[in-house]
Order: structure tokens, then sequence, then C-alpha cells
């Protein structure tokens, strides 16, 4: 055997390594060597965390109180929780055959928190039950709003006020608080942000964010306007050495995961619509016809038309929440005009500015549309604000030759006084805006989200139902009252929609003669649909109705109606 | 739920979740920009100090031998630090011819032919020859069709100054992608393993380690005794073994240091290649010595990466499988979804491949053409089937114990004309 010399004897001393081979670790952002500016750090992180507390329990606050009583329960509410039970009681998509309106995750999440909360009956009715998911997903939003603009800024006082701009919304506090699929996408949409703006960004938290966004976008379709901006945000965030492969790797995965649910109609047979070569011949619901259905809805010139629904609704959310919706909307424009210097802001901007350009090409717009651009419009206001305010602050500190750190007060103080600009004058008694506002609010009683009592009645209605009307009756109702009477053994009540239109309930049950309905409970949405959309059944049934008791506490009346046979 | 249903499920969560950690695996050295830093050589070399024994086992090479050993002896080292050692069977008089025209035309005292004529006749006998007859103090091995990087050493040398490691295993990168049709996936995998994948076997400490471009310091080959005789892929076998032994671990891979090689030039000899590489990990994960690794997650990985043929056997014979499901039988709904999930698996990997493609081509200055994508597309699914054919033969061959050593002839198909081959590291020293 010969020699056996190992690697010991040559890591002598003199084995000089130069420098520019050993890889220098790379220090954390904001290492800090000095153990005074660490306790400072730390004293600052421990301050930082209870304000973000207290802002989540104003919007928690905010949210939450009266939140059962008012505003009230729509009639989406009562489907989404009954398609909500029917994924954990039958498990099916939806009680009523599944027409594959809305893709079905955003349910399939209440169907989940009714699993873990221990029933939908936990908090006492399915619709309470509903608007607590709605409450705790309020303050998840808010967080991670907050959590957003703090990383975007690095400015807390900017974080603070987005954050509460959100929660305080007129507009905000009035809808979110309802069971809707938007409040649910929001909370994913959100997510999915959040994910991408960390500075050094992994490649594991680009699939996160891609996963969160397919769920939102699975829950409403609606969110997915916003992806070139955040396909653009991927690009932006990551470093060069992996920007192709997380951006593309973002879209490939996006798409993959969405695919799922054609895939599902695929294995239905439910893709193409029937009377087609690829459809069959068999009468059945599909997807591709939901899709055409729901692109095909009310074309009417958009923003070109004074008359359109755009102009219609965006008066009402102008009057709901005239900070977000104007002055948001001009941060918004104003961000995306600076993107070359505030690439993240400005991509936030193109956020907002997707969901209007689908809000004015003229398709349908409905009045809770508002509700995922609500947040955004909130950050852009802040960040631009803030942006606004230190370059003005730079700019008078440069000018009065002040000391570097009252540069900083100066900033603050000019994004307060400027915000503050805004809001109060458009919040003083003289316009009817916000929570002034007649349609989110009450011109008298601008409190009204707090000690509200419309919901009341509908409460009061389904328990008058439960206790004298026998359960094997056949009701028409709104599907707000559905979940309760359903669970209490009303197996015959159903909704005034699918009486009218759905050939199962109205040949197949109801042989399509009002004399087969024994009650109608209505409310003022269904007496406005049964005149608007032309509802000759529903509407038989309820001329041949008579009231044998009313309830109203608060502008939304529920008449219970004795069909005369 | 019926037993078929259950069944279903349960085979559909297996594959994806496999095929998952695959893709998984593939992206491991982009997750971070510190990582792919890491995976890089250094950018400067330390002066020469640590000496290196070349060992090149050749069988029937004479096509590419002369040639191979002009290049390892042009690489930019010095000499005397530098011997290299051909390792023929006694009866291939044309190899050891070749090579032995070459030590003349080099005119080095510190190259020699080493011969052996006991059975077995594989590389393994052939390498553990060569490491008894060598003295030098890191031993490595290049197979005689490689091209390797006339900076090889200095890079290694190196490395394993600085970082104080005994085991480096640097790239090796197929080059001639658009040969044949299966060129390109089988260029692809090279480049996914050598790139990603190895870097997390290396930093777990688990390492099927590759049959040539591997630098082991000599002590602890002798440490582990060696190669296995009978192994077909005494490469992962031996790096078993010194994951084993707690030493740490490097993976280089820089395309400027690459070592170069070709594609087999026929689906028949794809397929013997790959079948042996199959059968060669069935023996060491039968062989057992993977569940003397210290920790639980060198073990899990060991066991995953060893019976990746079973597997890959398997894998596609769903795919018919799964269409028929869903056209005949009658299944839930999200059963069926469920048994999709290996398809969206192979879809993902699929989507990664070809975005390696485009890095690959970017890395190395090549072209890839619109219809280098398109064959790419078209083939991608027949290359599957030729891996799942492939480790099917190989569970066949071990269940039936024909361990002979199916040789892949080589061509120097990625050889170019003289002189220059790397136009990364600039042209080779003139020829005589």
């Amino acid at each position: 055997m010969t020699l056996n010399r190992s690697l010991a004897s040559v890591n002598t001393p003199e084995a000089v390594i130069p420098p520019a081979i050993v890889q220098t670790p790379i220090t954390p952002v904001g290492a800090v060597t000095d153990s005074k500016l660490k306790r400072l750090l730390h004293f600052l992180l421990r301050w930082e965390t209870l304000l973000v507390i207290a802002i989540l329990a104003i919007a928690g606050a905010a949210h939450g109180i009266n939140m059962f009583h008012f505003p009230y329960f729509e009639d989406d509410e009562g489907t989404y929780l009954s398609q909500a039970w029917a994924v954990v009681n039958q498990g099916r998509l939806a009680y009523y055959t599944y027409w594959y309106d809305h893709a079905p995750v955003g349910w399939f999440q209440i169907a989940l928190w009714t699993l873990l909360t221990g029933g939908s009956h936990t908090f006492g009715s399915p619709l309470y039950s509903g608007r607590v998911l709605m409450l705790i997903m309020q303050i998840g939003a808010t967080w991670m709003l907050y959590a957003i603009a703090r990383k975007i800024s690095g400015n807390v006082l900017i974080a603070l006020v987005v954050a509460l701009l959100f929660a305080l919304s007129p507009y905000g506090i009035y809808y979110h608080r309802r069971v809707l699929l938007d409040n649910i996408t929001t909370f994913t949409m959100l997510l999915s942000i959040l994910l991408l703006v960390s500075k050094r960004l992994s490649l594991k938290r680009v699939w996160l964010s891609a996963l969160a966004f397919s769920i939102a976008v699975l829950s409403k379709e609606i969110t997915v306007f916003i992806t070139p901006a955040l396909l653009y945000l991927v690009f932006s965030q990551t470093d060069k050495s992996h920007r192709w492969l997380a951006t593309l790797g973002w879209a490939v995965l996006f798409a993959s995961l969405v695919s799922l649910y054609p895939l599902m109609a695929i294995i239905n047979n439910e893709l193409f619509p029937s009377g087609t070569w690829l459809g069959g011949n068999a009468p059945h619901v599909s997807l591709l016809q939901g899709v055409l259905y729901q692109a095909s809805r009310g074309h009417d010139g958009g923003i070109l038309n004074p008359n359109s629904e755009f102009w219609i609704m965006t008066r009402y959310w102008l009057q709901d929440d005239p900070v977000l919706v104007f002055f948001g909307t001009c941060a918004a424009i104003l961000s995306v005009l600076l993107i070359k210097k505030y690439r993240v802001v400005g991509i936030m901007g193109l956020c907002s500015l997707c969901f209007w350009l689908y809000f004015l090409h003229g398709g349908e717009v409905i009045v809770f549309y508002l509700v995922p651009l609500l947040p955004l419009l909130a950050l852009n206001l802040g960040l631009v604000l803030g942006i606004l305010a230190e370059n003005m602050g730079n700019f008078l500190q440069r000018v009065f030759s002040l000391q570097a750190k009252f540069a900083r007060v100066l900033q603050s103080a000019i994004f307060l006084l400027c915000l503050m600009a805004i809001v109060i004058p458009l919040y003083s008694p003289a316009f009817n805006l916000g929570y002034r506002s007649s349609d989110v609010g009450d011109r008298n009683n601008p409190f009204i989200d707090w000690n509200g009592t419309q919901a009341d009645a509908q409460m009061m209605a389904i328990q008058w139902v439960e206790e004298h009307i026998p359960a094997n009756s056949r009701i028409v109702i709104d599907q707000s009252m559905w979940p309760d009477l359903h669970d209490s053994g009303h197996k015959y009540v159903h909704y005034y929609w699918k009486v009218e239109t759905d050939p199962a309930i109205r040949n197949a049950i109801f042989h399509n003669n009002w004399r087969n309905i024994d009650y109608v409970v209505t409310s003022p949405q269904m007496t406005i649909d049964a005149k608007e959309s032309d509802m000759r059944l529903v509407q038989s049934i309820i001329d041949h109705s008579t009231i044998i008791v009313s309830f109203d506490t608060g502008g939304w009346p529920m008449r219970v109606r004795k069909v005369n046979k | 739920m019926d037993t078929l249903a259950l069944v279903i499920l349960l085979v559909s969560l297996v594959f994806f979740l496999q095929s998952m950690i695959s893709v998984g695996l593939m992206l491991y050295t982009w997750e971070h920009p510190e990582r792919m830093q890491a995976s890089k050589a250094p950018s400067t070399f330390l002066p020469a100090r640590l000496s290196f024994t070349v060992l090149l086992p050749a069988r029937h090479e004479e096509a590419v031998i002369y040639q191979t050993i002009q290049r390892v002896w042009r690489a930019n080292y010095p000499p005397d630090l530098l011997e290299i050692m051909v390792i023929c069977h006694a009866d291939d008089s044309g190899t050891i011819a070749e090579a032995e025209r070459a030590i003349r035309a080099t005119g080095s005292q510190q190259i020699h032919v080493a011969t052996f004529s006991q059975p077995p006749i594989n590389k393994p006998h052939g390498l553990n020859v060569g490491l008894q007859r060598t003295a030098n103090q890191v031993v490595t091995i290049f197979d005689a069709e490689d091209d390797i990087d006339p900076d090889i050493f200095n890079m290694i040398n190196t490395v394993m100054l600085t970082e104080g490691v005994g085991i480096v295993q640097a790239g090796v990168q197929l080059m001639n992608f658009s040969d044949h049709w299966f060129s390109i996936h089988n260029c692809m995998e090279y480049f996914f393993w050598f790139k990603s994948r190895l870097h997390f076997h290396a930093k777990v400490g688990m390492i099927p380690l590759g049959g040539n471009t591997i630098f082991v310091r000599r002590d602890l080959l002798e440490r582990v005794g060696g190669w296995d005789n009978q192994c077909l892929t005494e490469d992962a076998d031996i790096g078993l073994r010194l994951s084993e032994l707690g030493e740490p671990i490097r993976v280089v891979y820089d395309a400027r240091h690459v070592t170069r090689e070709e594609t087999p030039n026929t689906v028949a000899s794809f397929v013997r290649q790959r079948t042996r590489w199959n059968q060669g990990f069935l023996q060491v994960l039968w062989k057992g010595a993977w569940r003397g690794l210290p920790k639980l997650s060198q073990r899990l990985l060991a066991f995953y990466t060893l019976s990746y043929p079973y597997f890959q056997a398997i894998l596609l014979l769903l795919w018919p499988f799964t269409i028929a499901n869903m056209l005949l039988l009658k299944e839930p709904v999200m059963v069926t979804m469920i048994s999709f999930l290996p398809l969206y698996a192979l879809w993902l990997q699929f989507a990664l491949t070809v975005m390696g493609a485009f890095m690959f081509t970017r890395e190395y200055k090549l072209r890839f053409t619109i219809f280098d994508l398109l064959g790419m597309t078209i083939t991608f699914l027949p290359y599957q089937w030729l891996l799942a054919l492939s480790a099917t033969r190989s569970v066949y061959r071990h269940l039936n114990g024909h361990n002979n050593w199916e040789k892949t002839t080589h061509v120097g198909a990625h050889r170019q004309a003289e002189p220059a081959l790397n136009p990364l590291t600039g042209p080779l020293q003139a020829q005589p």
C-alpha cells in the first residue's frame, strides 16, 4: 500500500484564503449589534403588537356590535348557508340543483366553519353562525391589511390609518356583516397579496400565494381580474435568480388549481350545455351555460352611458363611503402614475384599477361588488398620502433647514392633516354621506349600525312560523328563512326564485299551480322581484293570499300570508 | 365508500404525494437566491495544493479514450499533482492500444494503464483495481466519454480547502439535447438532478453519488472499503456508505465547470442504461445498508430515492386506468377528482421541465427554438413511458436475478471538430 497522506497536513495556517472566495454570511436585514438599540427595538415591537391588538379590537367592535340585528338578512345569505348545509349533510354542492352560478369553494369554507364550531346552531340561528364567521374574517382581513400596508410602507402610522379606514368604512360595516361570497373571497385575496409583499420572497411563499388566490377566485370569480397585477407583483418582488420560474410557476399553479372546477363539471358531464354535440340531449345544467349567462347579464354601455348600472352603483358607492371610493380611487390612479418610482404601491393601484375596469365595461354591477375593492382603496389612499407627506416633509425640511429627527414628525403631521382634511368635511352632518347615507346608514341616526333592529322582524317571522304553522305546510319563502325553518322540521319550504324558475320545484312539486301552496312569507325583496322580474306564479300566490301577521322592526317588513284556496 | 373507491383514493394520494415531492426536489435550489449562490463554484481559485488521482475505467472505448486522456492531461493543474490511471480488462486490446498511444503522445510519466483479468467485468471492479494501484490524496473518476472542464481540479482544490470537505460531487451535464427525441428530457433530468436535487440530498446527508466527476479523499474511500463489485450502480451504493460516515458532502453545479456527456444514442441503449440504474437502485435498496443511516430523515430519503423504480413502473399504468375510471366506472365525484391528482402532478412536472429547458439553454448559451419546444411537448409522455418501461424491466430482471452489466456504447457525439469545444472556458491549449 502506497503513501496515505490525508488532507489534515494541508490545512496549515499558511493556506491563505483570499477574501473573495469566503462566502460572507448574509446578515439579516436590520441585524443589530448594539444591545441598547436591540432593547429599544424590542420595546417598539411590543408597543406595535399592542397597537395591532387595539386596532383589531376596534374592528371587531365596529363590525360585531349589533351584527345580528342590522342589516337585514338578505336571501343570498340563506342561499349560501343552505348550500353549506347541503355539503355537510347531503354530500351535495347545493340543496337545489347546483347550476354553476358560482364555484363552490366559498360555501365549502362556511361548511368547514360549521364543522369546526360544532354545527350551525352553536350561535343560535345558522344565520348568526354565518355572521360570526364574517366577523372573524373581517378581523383577519383587517389584520392582513395592516400587515400589507406595514410591509409596503415600513410605517406604523400609515398601516394604522389604512386598517382603520377599512374597519370603520360605512359601506364596509354594512356589507361585511352579511354572509356573502364577496367577504369570503376578500379574505384569501388579501392573504395572497400579503404573501407576496415581503421583501425577500422565497418560492414557497409564491406557491402559497397562488394557492390562496385560487381559493379566492373559486370563492367568487370577480377577484380573477387582479390576476395580471398579481403576476406583475410576483415578477417584481422576486430575485433575478428565480424570477421567471416564480412568475410562470405562480401562473401554472393558479391555473391548475382553478381548473379543478371545470374538471368537476366534466366528471359530472355538465361542462357543455345539453343540446350540443358534446353535451348530450338529456336536459341538464352546465358550467358553460352558467358562465355565458353571467357574461351576458345586463350590457348597457358601462361608463359611457350615464344611466348604466355602473353609474347607478357608483353613485351609491360614493354616498356610502366617499373617502375610499373617491379619494381612494384618485390615489389608485396616482399610484399607477408613480409606479416607476414606487413599484409595489403602483401595483396595488393597478389591482384597484383592474376592478374598476371590470365594473365600467358595461356588464352587470351589483351593489356588493365593491367589497373586494374596498381594502385595496384604503391601501391606495394610505400609501399615496404617505408618499405625498414624505415628499412634502422632505421638501419643507430642506427649505427650512430643519434637523433630520424632525423630518419624521413633520411627515406624520402632514399625513394626518391631509387625512383629516379629507375625512372630516365629508362626514359632517350637512351631507348625507357615509353613516348618514340613505343606503347603508340613516340620515337622522348615524349609529344605526349599532342600534338598528331591522333584522329582528325576520327572526320574529321565523319564530312565528315555527310555532304556529304545521311542519308539513308548503311555504314559499325568502331564502334567508330557509336554514332555520328547514332545521326545525319544515321540509316543504321553498325559495321563491326556485318556485318560479326551477322545473324540479315548480312542476314536479307544485305542478305549476298556486293552489298547491299553503303559505307565503313575503319580504320586500320578494314583492319587488315578483313585479320587476314578471314572476307570474309567485305573484299569483301572493295575490291569492291574505296577511295573517306582519313584523316590521326597522324598514324590512315580513308578512306571513295564508293562501286562500 | 366501497373498497374499489378506497383503493383508488389511497393509490392516487400516494402517487400524488410521491410526484409532488419530486417536483419539490426539482425546485430546491431556486428557493432563495442564497441557496442558488451556494450551489455554484467559487469564482477565483486557490493555488494548487491537493494531489489528484484520476481513475478512467474503460471498456471498448477505442473511439473516445484517446481524446479523453488528452483532455484530462491538458487540465490547468500542475502535472506533478495529477496521476491518471486507465483501467481496462485484459482482453480489451483495442482500448488498451488507444490508451497507450495517448500516453506516448503526451510523454507523461504520470499516466498508466492498469488491467485486470478476474471476473466480474464491470466498472466497480475496475475502480477498486485502480484505487489500489494509485496513491494521490483525492480520488476522482471520469468516464471514457466525458468532456471535462480544464479548471475542474482547480475548482475542487479550492472548494476542498476553503470548506474543508472531503467529498465533492461536481456537475455532469448532457449536452446533445436535440440529437434524439428523448435527448432533451434526458438532459433535463441531469440538469435538475445536479443543479437541485443532489443539493437537497447533500443537506440531508444521504446522497446517491454520480458515476463520475466525483471527488473523494482517499482515506474516506478506504474507510468504506472501496466499491461494491457486484453492484450495478456502484456510485449510488458508495454514496450511501459515505453518507453513513457522517462526513459533510458538497455538491457543485456550475455551468463553467460541468463535465459534458452525451445521451445514449438509441432508444435501446437508453433503456438498457436506465434499466441498469434502476436495477442498481433496487439492489442497494434490498441490500439494506441504508437502514444504518443515523437520522430518520436520511432513511426516509434513502427509501424514497431507492424505491423510485417501483413507483415509476406502476405510475403510468395509472393513466389509462384513471381515464377508464372516469368514463366507465362511476365512482363518487370526489374520488374521481382525487384520482386525477397524479396527472396534475405530472403536468406540473412537465411545466417545470419546460421552464428548465429555457433556463438550461440560456445558461449554456444554446438555442432553444419553438420546434424544440413543440418536440419536447409531444415527447414528454413517451419519455415517461420509456422510463416506466425501463423501471418495469429492471424490476423483472431484479426478480429473476439477471445482474450482468449491459454496457452503453459511446461515440463521442457531443464532441465537435477541434480545437474549441467549451465556449465558456475559452479555447483549449494547442493540439499537437
